[in-house]
């Protein structure tokens, strides 16, 4: 399961623009903090990236063709707003370490709860630009082509960052080993 | 997905899913109740203060925009240094490394010389990957990246660069002529929204094309943002041409919009104001009647030992002396040598390194990995072994039956420079009694040996 690529439910009779936010609130707003905390440091931030594309949301109902529409518009609000706060506060402080996660889901998902932790921890501290490229790539699923136009960049910049995020990444894991 | 890409989404995955777990939604639902009230309230305040807010983030946006022009590097800190000096390079020179930098071991071939910021897996910000690099390069990739441009002098850079920007490949900003130890030089930025494959500069032929790695091209890359030097200082004693005198470009690489990029810029100004220029070192032997002949600055130990040339005039080696003088020294204190290789008897090839590395004779321990060098523009190859019992012959033979090889005992740094395209090499050695204390020493002074050395025909 990815985090684009839920299912949307038929959104029935027409409804407020308020009342159609909460709801997809309520069906998307722990996915798209999970998403948020993936490129920025910490829950507080996420959560406040995520409010900020609901308050957004809320704003610009009026332009937005279907519901499939505003999940897709959340995403993305989402993964500009993570940017920009990591942006921000890229030299305010160093990045922590989360604290860890009492939550068994690493376990049932069979992935060893340590391996995980470096997995993450490496690609938090991987620079800006290959962090957001990971992150779409592996975890929203997108196609080059798509990272390229999300970040406003080009296919081959997708590529060289992708690369050299791999590279770094596999060396990492190899010193796991 | 390969292995890697499907830990590393289920890593990603799993730690979503943790973030998730722990939110508290009916709070988060409240407070999207508030925020939602509060716009629906105040939509008609908000379009005022929307209003006055614009104006007053463009009175604040010029404001800021002339403190920055005026001041942008006259106020940004400049990270903490340490002094750096090097034989071995282009041009000889002594310069002052940001702590960032210095702390760190660099990367030389002869005409790059490049420190890479910690790559900061957990303990540092994120971003934080500026790489400083010394380059003189003698190929450039033009706008068409088919262009191949020969690069004879920093004036023909600088044009090249002007011809990035015209082309809408680069953007160049802030520049301005100064100089750097008497010598005339361009500091400029140089930002780019596309790669610019070998854009940078290739040290070798390029004949790779701009990404060939085996020319050592450097590209500019998008989303990175380049502070550079380009310096015109005389390199034609280096490159042994009147004609060819590539500049010296002094830069610093970091990410686009990174918040210590101000920082950067005025580290790369320190540099630049702290390097001095070196006369090139005298060679302190001159092998004129040697089989290839060269000039090499010989390491500190060697100077003030006479060389022992065998007949052929294919071998010359320095050695210590033994303690209390005895003689030979088994395994030896010291030694330093240079040899034409006529064949090699362990491997068909005649590469001493390839019979080391394909399948190690009994005994060998390679050290490390092959670096890559370029001895007076011809390429090199260098490893480090250490022969736990004596492996005859594989280094090369001068002549029949005159062959080197490895002592018992020894740690032994080879360097294989190529010559001529198929024919064997000249091998460059330096041996020392293994676990012998000062190895980082001694394997350094035999690097800028090498790198020293100058083909005099």
């Amino acid at each position: 399961m990815t985090g684009s690529g839920e299912a949307w439910r038929d959104p029935g009779p027409p409804r407020s623009p308020r009342a159609a936010v909460t709801e997809i609130f309520h069906h998307h707003y722990r996915r798209l903090v999970g998403l948020a905390g993936l490129m920025v440091d910490d829950r507080e931030s996420a959560e406040e990236v995520v409010q900020d594309a609901f308050e957004a949301l809320y704003r610009s109902w009026g332009k937005l063709r279907d519901p499939q529409a505003a999940v897709a518009y959340l995403n993305r609000s989402v993964v500009n707003g993570s940017r920009s706060k990591l942006r921000r506060r890229m030299t305010e402080r160093s990045y922590d370490v989360p604290e860890a996660s009492t939550s068994p889901s690493a376990e049932s998902l069979g992935v060893d709860r340590s391996e995980h932790d470096e997995i993450v921890a490496a690609v938090r501290a991987l620079p800006r630009r290959q962090r957001e490229v990971m992150v779409l790539r592996y975890y929203l699923d997108l196609s080059e082509a798509e990272i390229a136009e999300w970040l406003g960049i080009s296919t081959g910049s997708v590529k060289t960052h992708a690369s050299r995020a791999t590279e770094s990444l596999h060396k990492r894991m190899e010193a796991w080993a | 997905m390969n292995d890697l890409e499907t830990r590393l989404s289920t890593a990603l995955h799993a730690e979503a899913g943790d973030l998730s777990a722990r939110v508290d939604l009916p709070a988060a639902a409240a407070e999207l109740d508030v925020r939602l009230d509060h716009l629906a309230g105040a939509s008609r305040r908000r379009t005022w203060v929307l209003v006055v807010a614009a104006a007053a983030a463009v009175v604040a946006a010029l404001a800021v925009g002339v403190l920055l022009n005026s001041a942008r590097h006259d106020s940004a800190p400049v990270s903490p240094s340490t002094p750096y000096t090097t034989d071995g390079y282009v041009v000889p020179l002594t310069l002052q490394l940001p702590d960032w930098a210095g702390a760190t071991k660099p990367v030389s071939d002869g005409r790059k010389l490049a420190w890479q910021q910690d790559q900061c897996w957990s303990s540092c910000s994120t971003g934080e990957d500026a790489k400083l690099m010394l380059l003189s390069p003698q190929v450039a990739f033009g706008p068409a990246e088919s262009d191949r441009l020969v690069i004879p002098s920093s004036a023909s850079y600088l044009a090249y660069l002007d011809a990035l920007q015209a082309a809408h490949l680069v953007v160049l900003s802030g520049s301005h002529r100064t100089t750097v130890d008497g010598h005339p030089a361009t500091v400029v930025g140089v930002a780019t929204s596309v790669d610019v494959p070998g854009g940078l500069g290739c040290i070798g032929s390029g004949a790779a094309g701009p990404a060939g790695t085996e020319d050592g091209c450097w590209s500019f890359v998008a989303g990175t943002h380049v502070r550079l030097a380009v310096i015109d200082v005389d390199t034609r004693p280096y490159y042994g041409s009147g004609d060819v005198a590539p500049p010296l470009l002094v830069l610093i690489r970091s990410n686009d919009g990174d918040a210590k990029q101000a920082t950067y810029d005025a580290d790369l100004d320190h540099v630049v104001a702290t390097l001095r220029f070196a006369a090139t070192p005298t060679p302190t032997y001159t092998g004129s009647g040697f089989a290839v002949p060269f000039s090499i600055v010989l390491p500190p130990w060697a100077t003030a030992l006479a060389p022992a040339a065998s007949p052929s005039g294919r071998s010359v080696a320095w050695s210590d002396s033994c303690p209390g003088g005895a003689t030979p020294c088994v395994p030896p204190t010291r030694q330093f040598g240079v040899l034409a290789v006529v064949a090699t008897p362990s491997h068909p090839s005649t590469s001493p390194l390839l019979a080391l590395t394909e399948v190690p004779p009994p005994g060998v321990a390679i050290l490390g990995e092959v670096s890559q060098a370029q001895v007076d523009r011809h390429p090199a190859q260098v490893l480090t072994v250490t022969a736990a019992r004596d492996v005859p012959d594989v280094l090369g033979c001068e002549s029949d039956g005159a062959c080197y090889g490895l002592t018992a005992g020894t740690t032994v740094r080879i360097a294989e420079v190529e010559i001529t395209h198929g024919q064997p090499p000249l091998v460059v050695w330096q041996a020392w009694a293994a676990g012998a204390p000062g190895t980082g020493t001694l394997a350094a002074d035999f690097d800028q040996a090498l790198v020293s050395i100058r083909f005099t025909s």
